[in-house]
């Protein structure tokens, strides 16, 4: 049975106490960063992508454990609702220690663009933080100040037919509303290798023949049931199933993501940072 | 380095001279500050991308011995990667001293540089080598550079060049920025991953797609 993105959304986060983030209003930022410049990582979800922003958030893990920063960026979207309201105080969390959130009261993608620019400012001590930021598919849309957000997105696809039309259809979307967007895409749903590769290879010629314009492969993940246990039991993949084929594949594309946007690790000289 | 010095001792470390490189990087002749240390770039690190007084983008790398050669193949590899990435950091950050739309240099320092690494260097437009020494001093053992060629950030300005604007690198005159609508096909699947990772035989990944 199909499953609400609300309905599960709160099984992502981890177990950081029982205060809860207050609501916001407007496009404030809740629990900004303190320093360095923000490499946002836009990422397309729908209502129901549950288990896609499973893997956004056990990728956002996987990046903090490669000693970078890393920064989850939740917009004020009915849809994530669930997600901003479980989310761990600012107080509770340890700095320093795993992904940082961030809340933003953004209504629509230039809101978002802007606070995810806002929270790249005067943060002088810390290097560059890759901040994977759900965008909710219908706020993508042309927006002059929403262009920017929509540079480099991250999409996931499966070799299903109809996910693949979907995908494309959100890859005309981003083009249309950022033509000059480098969108990448990570395969999963697959059970080997040569799978993931046929499935990308489908979706990249359709890229090129019918828009244009290249693909950027972000590899494959595995085992989308580990990654929903893992997701159930309110712990990311890497420390529950740390030598699982689903965390190696996570991890691989964190590799990938980071190799791709600039993210020194932290404590990197940024002598010329305000 | 200027300076007294007693006598020289055997080079540094890697490790000693990316502890000094800022020291050493403001004491080249057209002194250079460090922007970022140790990005992660294109299939491996930079050691460093520093900037001039223009704001002309660096990127330094520091060499081993017997891989000079290498690493200078892999400082203009690193180059091709951050070169569109200067925009994205200005936008990020704006407070940064670099400049957009300046071709970034190159810096290779070593402790050796050998006459190949000399001569391949020298038809690199805008890239520097300097030798890294270790000098014994009155006041202790010190690291200082001794520029073999270069500075990186004023290479020979073209004939007819604008002295105002410095000159784009040969290579990079000659590739230009792809428009991606006019150059379809570059797509190609990735992955660390292995076959045997998942029980299936090994193959090479990230081989060009075949059509």
């Amino acid at each position: 049975m199909a499953r609400e993105l609300s309905d599960v959304l709160h099984y992502m986060l981890p177990d950081a106490g029982t205060e809860r983030a207050p609501s916001h209003e407007g496009t404030a930022v809740h629990r900004a960063p303190e320093t360095g410049a923000l490499c946002p990582l836009a990422v397309p979800v729908g209502e129901r992508d549950v288990v896609r922003v499973a893997f956004v958030w056990n990728l956002t893990v996987e990046i903090a454990r490669a000693a970078r920063n890393a920064l989850l960026l939740v917009p004020d979207d009915p849809a994530l609702e669930p997600l901003r309201e479980s989310l761990p105080a600012p107080a509770s969390l340890e700095e320093g220690v795993g992904p940082e959130f961030a809340f933003s009261g953004a209504q629509d993608l230039g809101a978002l663009a802007r606070d995810a620019r806002d929270l790249g400012h005067g943060r002088p001590e810390r290097g560059p933080t890759l901040a994977p930021t759900l965008v909710p598919l219908r706020w993508i849309r042309p927006d002059p100040d929403g262009a920017q957000l929509l540079r480099r997105p991250l999409l996931f696809a499966t070799p299903d037919a109809s996910d693949l039309q979907s995908t494309q259809t959100v890859l005309e979307r981003i083009f249309e509303a950022a033509p000059d967007a480098e969108p990448g895409v990570t395969i999963h749903g697959v059970t080997t290798i040569e799978e993931a590769e046929r499935t990308f290879e489908r979706l990249a010629l359709r890229c090129e023949t019918g828009l244009g314009r290249p693909l950027r492969s972000y590899g494959l993940l595995l085992d989308d049931l580990q990654v929903y246990r893992a997701v159930v039991d309110r712990r990311s993949v890497a420390s529950s199933q740390p030598h699982s084929l689903a965390a190696r594949a996570l991890a691989d594309v964190a590799r990938l993501l980071l190799a791709d946007h600039a993210s020194p690790p932290p404590g990197a000289k940024t002598a010329a940072t305000p | 380095m200027t300076g007294a010095h007693h006598g020289r001792v055997p080079p540094p470390s890697r490790e000693i001279v990316l502890e000094n490189l800022e020291a050493l990087l403001e004491a080249w002749p057209e002194p250079l500050q460090i922007v970022v240390r140790e990005i992660q770039g294109l299939e491996g690190s930079i050691d460093a991308v520093a900037c001039d007084a223009a704001g002309t983008p660096v990127v330094v790398g520091i060499a081993d011995p017997d891989r000079e050669l290498e690493q200078l193949s892999h400082l203009l590899a690193q180059r091709a990667w951050l070169t569109p990435r200067i925009r994205d950091w200005l936008q990020l950050n704006p407070q940064l001293p670099l400049r957009d739309g300046r071709p970034p240099r190159l810096l290779l320092l070593g402790v050796e540089l050998a006459p190949a690494t000399v001569a391949a260097a020298g038809e690199i437009a805008g890239t520097g080598l300097a030798r890294v020494r270790m000098l014994e001093t009155a006041a202790g053992l010190v690291v200082g550079l001794d520029p073999v060629s270069g500075p990186p950030s004023s290479p020979p300005e073209p004939a007819g060049a604008p002295a105002s604007e410095p000159p784009e690198p040969a290579d990079a005159v000659a590739s230009p920025a792809p428009d991606p609508r006019a150059a379809p096909g570059r797509s190609t699947f990735r992955t660390g991953l292995h076959a045997l990772d998942l029980g299936g035989p090994r193959r090479p990944r990230s081989a060009p797609r075949g059509r």
